[in-house]
């Protein structure tokens, strides 16, 4: 507690002693001169003295300094920068448009911030992906796919083959704040977690805090994964598309009135049903059969949306929107048994920007985010449907406060309803229709509140300190509007907790850092799965008496070296993670145990840990760019009734993970990428023994995740080919792509088969036969090539 | 070849056999028994294996315990403990190791038939404590017979969604006691399935030996409704869907002398057993379905079967039971449960 007063006390020291001295403030916005764009991160510094800042996440920025003559350069990637020549002796406002920078293009410079950067800022553990970058990276059957290409950082792993989930260290999946234009993102994949749910063609920007989480954020323990859409081009109408193996998109932005407002409207698609529809006709037309499997399909399909209006020049309004949906049908007419699965996404943000003066900026959100999951299930007059959900409604405002040059002030409050529908089930049989009396809910109010300073005491020494502070009530299965208007003493779970946050960089000299961070983070919605991989059956469960909110305390150490006038970007960070309250199913639950009800007594608790090392080495620019990202690390947990009180590895327990990242520009018109991973292989839990019952075979596992199975490793090749018609309106690139050259038969999973039970010999079963039990493996994703037509017009 | 094509696109996966060693971690009791109103306990006893340890018929005779102490007691009306020792079923019924009361066996007026006066010893409504003593090891357990429920009626109707004219289901009324958290278990056994041998079109009865279960659950859904249900047997996946056969002729052509004639092929009778169970029981057969659904599916995150038997594996179940005898036959309606003169002793094993 103690320590918590003085980071307060040290608030306010650094909050007042830059008072007194004669400031002005540049201020404005950066945007893209062809397309109108925002620009996020955009570096603005005088170039004499290197003092700075960059633009947020609306493109704003703010910069303070002492009255006198500056060079203020305006950088980003890609684009010219600008340089303006300033007698700074009053509050300044300067919006600047960046224009293409055709000179750049031929030598790829990846980052889109200031080239030092990770020296200088306070921050560590947080990595921007370029949009652009991932697009030119080999892509798995033509999907570009965000998640994925967050997986190749350090500190960073996948479930295994083919998953777009996220484990960031040592983290599970539902320990990620995913974020879509400030909705939360509850289930981030597609196609059983394949895909990533994200369409590249309308994203903006990615920003990944994997440590040292500002206060601003919360609400998750390992990591967040803020992405922010495209506004659309306010300057000309302009369509993007692309046609690949498993799904083609379309993307369509314009100025609704030029210079004032915009939209971007983007799909995707795939064409696995109808590609396999003329297999699944009626009648089979080789056999003249009935096909018993027609109306069997998967499909998914989802659309991003956002629409934007400069008000004035104080005040923009983006109103935005996703949609998603999987859908999954199998149908087998010869015993009259049919299952459609549909599960997605719906989010909403409607945000407004508001600039009260040069140094300080406002945003105000009202958020709406859903995920629903549902499982129909038809047989002869028996119907079953069980589903299950979450729905938040948010609402936000934050503040951005930068008094001088060597301050920047967050704040703001955050309150979200949530809505929970745990598993519910009706059924019908016949004309008799089985459903509880109304179906069973459970609603839960989530708030925060926060201020953090971004403070530079020295020129060497820079701290971010933050404290986040919230709270958390969980009102069971009674509406916070029944909860207010009926009974306000009605019993609830209220959890509230301070989350101190801090990181600090120390400069040691121009091209080297040491920085470190201590966060604590609170978690107060919790993901059950009863899969050894994420489904959309996982369930999103609040905390309420019996579950506790999850809790972690994370250090990080790092040092940081840029080389070669930062061409070369380097990093080393270790970090301890400890987790508490950590939540799995008891061992022996059935999901049915718990249909229509609360599932509290279905859980059971435990902690974790995790250690581990990071190392990056990036090189920024020149022909050929990339990253070599290697991880050494450890995750345990601890839980009373899991393992019989031993720890245990967690699955996604990783020893080493290798990632390089490549890619060269040979000319103009082509760039080739190439990436390799090699990773410790999964820790898994197998069955042990076996016994009988009834004649059948029944399994014993023991030992959780108690194998390690073989490492993971592979090798992905790509080129893109875009042909110079010079000033032709209709652009156009090839993307081609190797997964997995030397086609690596990575583990997908394992299955046993007692083999030896000849099916032509009447009667014979495990008691006549001479059964042998085997185990095999599993792979998907041979070496799969693939090609992808992406347009502009 | 399309299709082929597409079947290929699809199935690119692929697998290889991997080995594993994982030695068993202890010899361990597996118990699968019962005890029903009027019936006499049973109790079937076997020990565990390494996953991986070859199965054939020696070593699956040999998983079979026969030399085990076998004590189930109670507490009577007046507080006073009385037990029964099991022993084991002599042939003809030794096909397996079954422990039960043999006096009661042999006590029986018209074998293979229950005694119509019922088995004083097991009594719904009360809680009955299994001991098996084995090796050192000994093992224990609890469980209740709940009252038993009636269906309302069952009846034999024409499967809908088969085109062969002889396919029928067995559905039944099924009225759910109100707020009472009741738990259903049902079996059934083809007491009579005949097929015909189509090489030498000879009829053979490819009967069920024993009961196979169908399934297990909670009431959570149904609670207090009256509805209609069906049972249906297992296929070739083991998951009960399947219709039953009534009779009719099945045609034939003589390979030899080309003659052309039918054979009569008579209808299947099945015995359904509706029996109310108690939540630790339940809990035992749900893992038992689930794990049977789920066996082999690499996505599921194991789940070990929950037994109620404490320092062993398996289940001892009390059962509220009631029986049925359903002929195959088109419009064939009862609303009788079996009386106990007509229950086969192995059908309560």
């Amino acid at each position: 507690m103690k320590g918590k007063i003085f980071t307060i006390i040290l608030f306010i020291f650094f909050s007042i002693s830059m008072l007194g001295q004669t400031n002005f403030t540049i201020s404005g916005y950066v945007q893209d001169n062809e397309s109108g764009e925002n620009l996020i991160g955009v570096s603005i510094y005088d170039r004499n003295t290197f003092k700075g800042t960059a633009t947020n996440q609306y493109g704003f920025y703010s910069l303070t300094l002492v009255k006198g003559k500056y060079d203020i350069t305006y950088s980003f990637v890609g684009l010219e920068s600008v340089t303006k020549n300033i007698s700074l002796n009053k509050d300044t406002r300067i919006n600047i448009s960046l224009e293409n920078n055709s000179i750049l293009t031929e030598e790829v410079i990846v980052k889109g911030e200031k080239l030092d950067k990770n020296i200088t800022s306070s921050n560590m553990s947080q990595v921007k992906i370029e949009v652009n970058n991932i697009k030119q990276l080999p892509v798995i059957l033509g999907e570009v796919d965000v998640l994925k290409s967050a997986q190749l950082l350090p500190g960073i792993t996948s479930n295994g083959e083919g998953s777009s989930g996220l484990y960031v260290r040592g983290g599970g999946p539902d320990q990620n704040l995913i974020l879509l234009d400030e909705a939360v993102v509850y289930n981030a994949s597609h196609l059983f977690g394949f895909f990533s749910v994200f369409n590249a063609d309308a994203i903006k920007d990615i920003n990944i805090i994997k440590g040292g989480m500002p206060a601003e954020y919360g609400g998750r323990l390992s990591s967040v994964l803020d992405i922010t859409m495209k506004d659309g081009n306010n300057k000309k109408y302009e369509a993007d598309g692309g046609i690949g193996l498993l799904s083609s998109r379309l993307t369509l932005q314009g100025p609704v009135q030029k210079d004032k407002s915009s939209f971007i409207v983007s799909g995707r698609r795939t064409y696995i049903d109808v590609l396999s529809r003329p297999f699944l006709n009626k009648i089979d037309p080789e056999t003249g059969e009935p096909n018993a499997f027609s109306g069997s399909g998967y499909y998914f399909y989802d659309l991003t949306t956002k629409i934007n209006y400069r008000v004035s020049d104080k005040d923009r309004l983006y109103l935005s929107g996703y949609f998603g949906r999987d859908v999954f049908s199998f149908a087998n007419s010869d015993n009259g048994f049919a299952i459609a699965i549909p599960w997605g996404n719906a989010t909403g943000s409607l945000r407004w920007n508001h600039l009260f003066n040069n140094k300080l900026f406002m945003n105000t959100s009202i958020i709406f985010s859903d995920y629903r999951f549902e499982f129909n299930l038809a047989q002869s007059d028996f119907e079953f449907k069980i589903f299950s959900g979450i729905n938040d409604w948010n609402t936000k405002v934050d503040f951005l406060y930068q008094p001088n040059q060597r301050h920047t002030i967050k704040f703001g409050a955050n309150y979200t309803y949530h809505e929970f529908t745990p598993g519910n089930a009706t059924g019908k049989s016949g004309d008799v229709e089985f459903a509880p009396d109304e179906i069973y809910r459970q609603y839960s109010n989530e708030g925060a509140i926060y201020f953090s300073n971004d403070f530079e005491l020295s020129d060497d020494i820079k701290i971010n300190a933050g404290l986040r502070y919230s709270s958390f009530q969980h009102n069971g299965d009674i509406s916070f509007f029944n909860y207010i208007k009926n009974d306000l003493t009605l019993n609830s779970d209220n959890y509230r907790h301070i989350e101190p946050r801090l990181s600090l960089r120390y400069k040691l000299n121009t091209t080297s850092s040491l920085k470190g961070a201590y966060t604590e983070n609170y978690q107060y919605i919790h993901l059950a799965s009863t899969s050894s991989v994420s489904l959309p059956t996982d369930l999103w469960v609040p905390s309420s008496t019996a579950i506790k909110p999850k809790f972690a305390r994370q250090y990080a150490l790092g040092v940081f070296k840029n080389l070669k006038d930062n061409m070369y970007e380097t990093s080393l960070e270790a970090y301890y993670k400890e987790m508490t309250n950590l939540i799995e199913y008891k061992e022996g639950y059935l999901p049915e145990d718990n249909t229509n009800s609360s599932s509290d007594d279905s859980f059971t608790f435990g902690d974790g840990d995790s250690y581990g090392v990071e190392v990056l080495v990036k090189k920024n620019q020149g022909k050929t760019t990339g990253w070599i990202g290697y991880t050494l690390s450890k995750t345990t947990k601890y839980f009373d009734e899991v393992n019989n009180g031993l720890s245990f590895p967690a699955k996604y327990d990783r020893r080493h993970d290798l990632s390089i990242t490549a890619t060269h520009k040979l000319s103009k018109s082509w760039v080739l990428s190439g990436v390799f991973v090699y990773a410790s292989g999964n820790s898994i839990t197998l069955p042990t023994e076996r016994y009988v019952i009834g004649g059948d075979v029944y399994t014993q596992f023991t030992s959780r995740n108690g194998y390690r199975v073989d490492p993971y490793h592979r090798m992905d090749i790509g080129a893109t080919y875009t042909p110079s018609k010079k000033k032709k309106k209709f652009k156009s690139t090839w993307n081609f792509s190797i997964y997995n050259v030397y086609s690596r038969k990575n583990l997908y999973f394992i299955y046993f088969a007692l083999e030896g039970i000849d099916e032509n010999v009447e009667n014979q079963n495990i008691q006549n036969g001479n059964v042998e039990p085997k185990a095999y493996q599993v792979s998907i994703f041979p070496i799969l090539p693939s090609i992808t037509w992406n347009f502009n017009f | 070849m399309k299709k082929y094509l597409f079947i290929f696109l699809c199935c690119i996966s692929c697998e290889k056999e991997i080995f594993i060693e994982f030695p068993i971690e202890s010899q361990k009791i597996v118990v699968e028994g019962g005890i029903e109103t009027d019936m006499p306990p049973y109790v079937i006893l076997s020990k565990n294996q390494g996953y991986f340890d070859e199965i054939n018929s020696s070593t699956y005779n040999n998983l079979f315990i026969n030399d085990a102490e076998v004590i189930v007691w109670t507490l009577d009306e007046n507080g006073i403990a009385d037990s029964v020792y099991l022993q084991l079923l002599p042939p003809p019924f030794d096909s397996i190791p079954i422990y039960t009361d043999i006096n009661y066996l042999t006590s029986l007026t018209n074998p293979p038939y229950a005694n119509l006066n019922g088995y004083n010893f097991s009594k719904s409504g009360k809680t009955y404590n299994l001991i098996v003593r084995w090796n050192n090891q000994e093992i224990t357990s609890q469980t209740t017979i709940p009252n038993p429920t009636p269906l309302d009626c069952l009846w034999v109707e024409k499967n809908e969604f088969s085109d062969l004219d002889y396919k029928f289901d067995i559905r039944a009324i099924y009225n759910d006691p109100a707020d009472e958290q009741n738990n259903i278990l049902i079996k059934y056994r083809k007491k009579i399935h005949w097929d015909v041998d189509t090489v030498n079109w000879i009829l053979k009865d490819h009967k069920d030996e024993f009961m196979e279960l169908m399934d297990a659950g909670t009431d959570v859904l149904i609670d207090g409704q009256r509805f209609e249900t069906y049972f249906p047997h297992k296929g070739d996946g083991n998951i009960p869907t399947l219709p039953y056969n009534s009779s009719r002729y099945k045609k034939y052509q003589d390979n030899i002398t080309g003659f052309e004639d039918s054979i009569y092929v008579p209808n299947d009778v099945v015995i359904i057993k509706f029996c109310q169970i108690d939540e630790p029981a339940v809990k035992f057969w749900r893992s038992i379905v689930r794990q049977f659904g789920s066996n082999g599916n690499p996505f599921q995150e194991p789940l070990n079967i929950v037994s109620n038997i404490e320092g062993g594996y398996g289940g001892w179940t009390g059962f509220g039971a009631v029986y049925y005898k359903i002929p195959i036959i088109d419009g064939y309606t009862t609303d009788s449960p079996l009386p106990l003169d007509s229950i086969e002793i192995i059908d309560v094993f």
